[in-house]
């Protein structure tokens, strides 16, 4: 009677393999270790490709990716994707393990050629160390100079920031004669890239705008339309916008090598992105004009000039074909926050950051907030990197402080201030000004200098 | 022979209003079962049968034949019934879920689906082929998530006695496994 019950009895090898993957989903990394070793069949379905892509999205954090911010790169990306998903689940779960540690970071060394001593200690002080990726390697900026470091490609499953190697300095204008006096007046506020342009925004106002994609890089154009600190540049196709301290954003066309329009938006104007594929400016200033009073210069041949007044605030998206503020993002948020960064993630969210210390994500179909992160630590959001899927994460103005956000726990973020320089703890007054990831390793902007940071290594 | 699954017959129920109109439904063990009509369409395949069955106009239930299911046993139907009048007369709308609600990150189950649940590994199994040959998503996920939730306890020479599984790795292969999967093991997937 036992022995027919038991031929009766369904057993698990009567399960299709699309219920034996399904079951599979559920269960824990080590019970899958163990279901694999049981036998052939189990160990290759613990294998399969859509099941450890189910079971990388239950994972904190998972990374589908590099960090946004430039238009060109596929080739990086690609690294990772091109990994079976496993792998990816086995890197992704180390990240796991290593966010929470406190771990001292390397430092990225710096090319030669900018570790001259023509920057003097006074100027190193004011390094705003912003971080970009693209396929040619990892961008960034000290005081005076914007400077790459190429990849390097380890066993071609892996990829880190080459700093052995001597690296390319994209020296910006420092040569006297141009009248702009003190050499500091060239230092970097911040840049921007595509897959053919690096744009340098300077704190004299100027821009600088040179030829990526000529290996000679001589073609170097000079534009000057700002009359103080630019503090935001950003680049899509022939499109250059950039924001400055002066109230003012400046519309170009590299294209045309031409302008075509300048705009006092009555409050400094903080940051500057553009929608990747709209004809619209995400905009951030710092939100202190009562009733701000928008001047337009076009530069349509002849110079017209005209004049609006905007509903106050501190975010506005800005149609640049329209030529209109087409919506004020924050109206109803409490005056002041400031925002300081802004990025379009999607076509239709845009994230932003500012002095409460909080990361906002629009939804643009709705024009409104739909997730606050809130890291706790009452610091502001200087800047952010994210994969464009759940991972997020902050810097902050003090204590080097980086927080690791999963968007779908947005109360569960790591908080790490293990950045240490000369095994010193990290002080009040340390910012982080630059973020950015590759799905292997994580490059942090300080004032002393760039980080890196295991991320998903095995 | 003939039997009405559960003591409620959806008097109180609203969305029926006056004539409930019901279906019968045939094992493959020929039982007959007799279910009202939205009840029986949490089946997806049961909603798709008797779409086909009954056309575009009104059918004369009472008339309509049996729909058979014939790879569902009569026990195991009887089961998958009872769940299928429990969460259709208890499941509201999808509960709107609390910002921090990990619960559909974790693998736990309602308490009455725990319960409904505690059935021999050979029926839990016949209850994941049966819901997964009449499309009811959730019933099947219940049962897979209890069969993790057993797996979770094991090691793997239980696995192996549990399900009766064949070890067929030579012991040289089996280490290369088990090593090539060390990682996973001091993984705590559960965050």
């Amino acid at each position: 009677m036992a022995l027919h019950e038991a031929e009766q009895s369904v057993l698990i090898s009567d399960l299709p393999v699309e219920i034996l993957l399904k079951t599979f989903c559920f269960c824990d990394l080590p019970s899958l270790a163990s279901l694999a070793r049981t036998c052939h069949t189990f160990s290759f379905l613990c294998t399969d490709e859509i099941l450890w892509r189910k079971l990388n999205r239950k994972m904190f954090l998972p990374i589908c990716g590099p960090s946004i911010g430039s238009s060109a790169m596929d080739r990086i990306a690609g690294v990772w994707t091109s990994l079976p998903a496993k792998k990816q689940g086995q890197l992704i779960t180390s990240c796991k393990n290593k966010a929470g540690d406190v771990r001292k970071p390397t430092r990225v060394r710096f090319p030669s050629s900018v570790m001259t001593p023509a920057v003097p200690s006074s100027v190193q002080a004011h390094c705003m160390h912003k971080v970009l990726l693209d396929d040619n390697g990892v961008w960034s900026s000290n005081a005076t100079e914007v400077f790459r470091l190429p990849w390097h490609f380890r066993s071609g499953t892996d990829l880190t920031v080459d700093d052995a190697a001597k690296g390319e300095t994209f020296t910006t204008v420092r040569e006297d004669g141009l009248g702009d006096g003190h050499a500091s007046a060239w230092n970097v506020g911040d840049f921007a890239v595509n897959d053919r342009n690096l744009v340098v925004g300077h704190w004299n106002g100027s821009l600088t705008v040179r030829d990526i994609s000529d290996q000679r890089h001589h073609d170097q154009i000079i534009l000057r339309p700002h009359l103080s600190d630019v503090h935001s540049v950003a680049i899509r196709d022939n499109l250059i916008v950039s924001g400055s301290r002066d109230h003012t954003m400046s519309l170009f066309d590299i294209g045309r090598r031409a302008p075509l329009s300048l705009l006092n938006f009555d409050d400094r104007v903080w940051t500057v992105a553009i929608h990747p594929s709209q004809s619209v400016i995400a905009l951030g200033t710092s939100g202190v004009s009562k009733h701000p009073m928008v001047k337009m210069s076009k530069f349509d041949g002849s110079q017209t000039m005209t004049q609006f007044s905007v509903e106050k605030g501190n975010l506005r998206l800005y149609d640049f074909e329209k030529e209109i503020v087409t919506v004020n993002l924050d109206q109803g948020f409490k005056q002041g926050f400031g925002t300081l960064t802004a990025q379009f993630v999607t076509a239709n969210s845009l994230f932003t950051g500012g002095h409460d210390g909080l990361l906002r994500c629009w939804d643009l179909r709705q024009n409104r907030c739909v997730q606050q992160l809130d890291s706790d630590l009452d610091s502001a959001v200087y800047c952010f990197a994210t994969d464009g899927l759940f991972t997020v994460l902050t810097g902050h103005a003090n204590y080097n402080y980086v927080c690791y956000f999963d968007t779908r726990f947005p109360r569960y973020a790591i908080k790490t201030r293990s950045i240490r320089q000369n095994g010193e703890p990290a002080r009040a007054s340390g910012s982080v000004y630059g973020l950015a990831f590759s799905p292997f390793e994580l490059y942090i902007g300080l004032i002393e200098g760039l980080y890196k940071v295991d991320f998903c290594c095995a | 022979m003939a039997a009405t699954a559960g003591p409620s017959t959806g008097s109180g129920d609203v969305k029926a209003a006056a004539v409930a109109p019901k279906v019968r439904l045939q094992s493959g063990d020929k039982e007959i079962f007799i279910v009202d009509l939205p009840v029986a369409k949490m089946s997806k395949v049961i909603k798709g049968m008797i779409e086909d069955l009954a056309g575009e106009e009104d059918p004369n239930w009472d008339t309509l034949e049996p729909i058979p299911l014939s790879n569902v046993s009569g026990p195991i139907l009887r089961k998958v019934i009872t769940w299928m009048e429990h969460h259709y007369k208890n499941d509201g709308p999808e509960p709107e879920r609390p910002e921090d609600d990990l619960s559909h990150f974790t693998d736990e189950i309602s308490d009455w689906d725990e319960e409904y649940i505690k059935v021999d590994q050979g029926t839990l199994f016949e209850l994941i082929l049966a819901s997964n040959y009449l499309n009811i998503k959730k019933l099947r996920t219940v049962g897979c998530k209890t069969v993790a939730n057993v797996l979770r306890k094991l090691s793997v020479e239980e696995i192996r006695e549990k399900y009766n599984i064949e070890n067929d790795f030579t012991p040289e292969e089996e280490e290369a496994i088990r090593k090539e999967n060390e990682w996973c093991e001091d993984q705590d997937a559960s965050k």
